[in-house]
């Protein structure tokens, strides 16, 4: 397992991509540093932190669906998904190191981005709310989500232009219309699992909290509808894969 | 030793294989001849356990492709269709990830592989700058990277000059000698097979057709010129002997294989004077077409003698 994980993560570093993405992080950190301090904005280290790490984490959800549906797309691409196939290691082996590679290479980044953010965060005054590590452990939900998600797509399609485009496009519309829902009928906004994926809302002194009131919600009714549909999407990924030709 | 015994395998309505069984034993050069859509590609995508047969066994070195999957993968080394890399990684690049895909295999000697393929001081190169003829070679170094039992090989020498098609016969040649490996290549360059195979399989509509030695002489032509006033009695013995012969000119065109070329001289010389006794072999490619008789359906193949 370890040598196939070894084997994405060559695959990974390899790619520009990969090292554009990490200077991208960086130049956003010290850029909003620049922008705040050039024109005096009031900010504390919290508002720093919680403003930039609620955009990084942003876009570290979209970084992930890319990452994620090239680590199939790419061997569908280069056809090269044949010698992962004839390899000794079973198909669900195959799967699993892909699908633990996308988690760490997203945690990577996430913690990357929380260090950066909080070093940055240094160059403002200590005043204020102190840094709420709670919310940032919480954003990790939504791109674990995404990358199950994203895993699953990238099996049913085999372009990664078709794997990205249909995931963010699923997921923005679903927001969608799970916050009109949420307006007009929260009983079945409740239903939607993107609705689920910020568990801070749950908790006093989030700039999300009290979101779940019209839907009724508890945290462990969350946590459990998010759990279903990991799990519904892991048992369906494996089974595609398990069965689907690439020749 | 690689063996496939009775495999079929139906895709959808359509029976691709039907029965199909042969054996590549250790230091053997095996070729698998068929036109496009005869099977060829189906049975090395079963034997690399890419797809699974419904019917029958294929086993490398005795362990069962399906059943005993690891085992049996780890002692094959293949170049299925055409050879597949991460264009944007480098030559060593893409030979330390086929390592990777061995489990337990921890040395490889990169360089002395390179040397072996002739891709010496190219590894450190982006693949996607690599020729065709380049990509073929890192092909054959990544499947041989493990130092496998048998070699499985599907249009090796696509993309090769005339030079590199030699220099990797001698190669694989001496390989399957030296190091008792069995090899299977699957070509429609008859020509070619004929040079570099022991042995070789004609696979037609998912049908083993026959299994011949390529120096065999299924279909050795034996020319002889005997007096006129002899000829029908030298044919008439021919046939009581079971050899088919008939007359072309001023001579008699025997089909038997080469080896009976003594028996046929002995059965000769007491009814006539034997002035002239000539052996032609057949091409790999009028084998074929004996075997198939489908003469209209010699465009699928290039004869590159």
């Amino acid at each position: 397992m370890l040598s196939l994980i070894q084997n994405e993560w060559m695959k990974w570093w390899t790619m520009k991509k990969s090292k554009i993405v990490l200077a991208l992080y960086v130049v956003i950190v010290v850029g909003l540093v620049i922008i705040a301090k050039m024109n005096d904005f009031d900010m504390t280290r919290s508002d720093y932190y919680t403003l930039v790490s609620t955009i990084l984490f942003g876009l570290l959800g979209i970084i992930t669906i890319v990452f994620t549906a090239e680590t199939v797309g790419n061997e569908v691409r280069y056809d090269t998904m044949k010698h992962l196939l004839m390899s000794p290691y079973s198909r669900m082996m195959i799967y699993f190191s892909k699908l633990l590679f996308s988690i760490l290479v997203m945690l990577g980044q996430f913690i990357f981005i929380a260090v950066i953010t909080y070093a940055a965060s240094f160059a403002f005054s200590e005043a204020g709310d102190s840094i709420q590590w709670r919310d940032t452990v919480l954003s990790l939900v939504s791109p674990v989500f995404t990358i199950f998600m994203t895993l699953f797509f990238s099996l049913v399609f085999r372009s990664v232009g078709m794997i990205i485009g249909f995931t963010v496009l699923a997921q923005f519309f679903t927001s969608i219309v799970g916050n009109v829902l949420l307006a007009f009928k929260p009983e079945i906004a409740k239903w939607i699992v993107l609705m689920h994926l910020d568990w801070s809302m749950y908790f006093k002194g989030a700039l999300t909290y009290g979101t779940a009131e019209p839907m009724g919600t508890t945290l462990t009714f969350s946590v459990i509808f998010v759990l279903a549909h990991i799990l519904v999407l892991f048992g369906g990924s494996i089974l595609i894969f398990q069965k689907k030709s690439y020749l | 030793m690689l063996k496939i015994e009775h495999v079929s395998k139906r895709l959808g309505k359509e029976q691709i294989l039907k029965d199909v069984s042969f054996e590549v034993a250790p230091g053997e050069v095996f070729g698998f001849l068929g036109p496009n859509g005869a099977g060829k590609t189906t049975t090395i995508r079963i034997i690399t356990g890419l797809m699974e047969q419904d019917e029958g066994t294929v086993t490398v070195n005795g362990f069962d492709v399906v059943h005993e999957r690891s085992k049996a993968l780890t002692q094959i080394g293949a170049i299925v269709e055409n050879p597949a890399f991460y264009t944007y990684m480098t030559g060593k690049q893409n030979l330390v990830h086929a390592k990777n895909l061995i489990p337990g295999l921890t040395q490889v000697d990169y360089e002395a592989l390179a040397k072996l393929v002739g891709l010496e001081g190219k590894l450190s190169k982006k693949v996607g700058e690599y020729s065709l003829g380049m990509k073929q070679r890192l092909g054959i170094a990544r499947a041989l990277l493990h130092n496998p039992r048998v070699l499985i090989l599907d249009e090796p020498t696509n993309g090769l000059d005339p030079a590199g098609i030699a220099e990797l016969r001698e190669y694989l040649r001496a390989m399957a000698r030296e190091q008792d490996i069995a090899i299977l290549i699957s070509s429609h360059m008859l020509g070619e097979m004929e040079q570099i195979s022991d042995r070789y399989a004609i696979i037609d509509q998912g049908v083993i057709k026959s299994v011949e030695s390529v120096r065999n002489e299924t279909g050795a032509k034996i020319m002889i010129r005997v007096p006129e006033n002899n000829v029908r009695d030298v044919i008439e013995a021919l046939r009581i002997a079971n050899y088919p012969a008939e007359r072309l000119n001023d001579h008699i065109i025997i089909t038997a294989p080469e080896s009976e070329t003594p028996a046929i001289a002995r059965l000769i010389v007491p009814i006539a004077d034997l002035h002239e006794l000539i052996v032609k072999r057949m091409t790999l490619e009028e084998q074929f077409l004996q075997v198939t008789k489908k003469e209209g359906d010699s465009h699928a193949f290039a004869h590159t003698k």
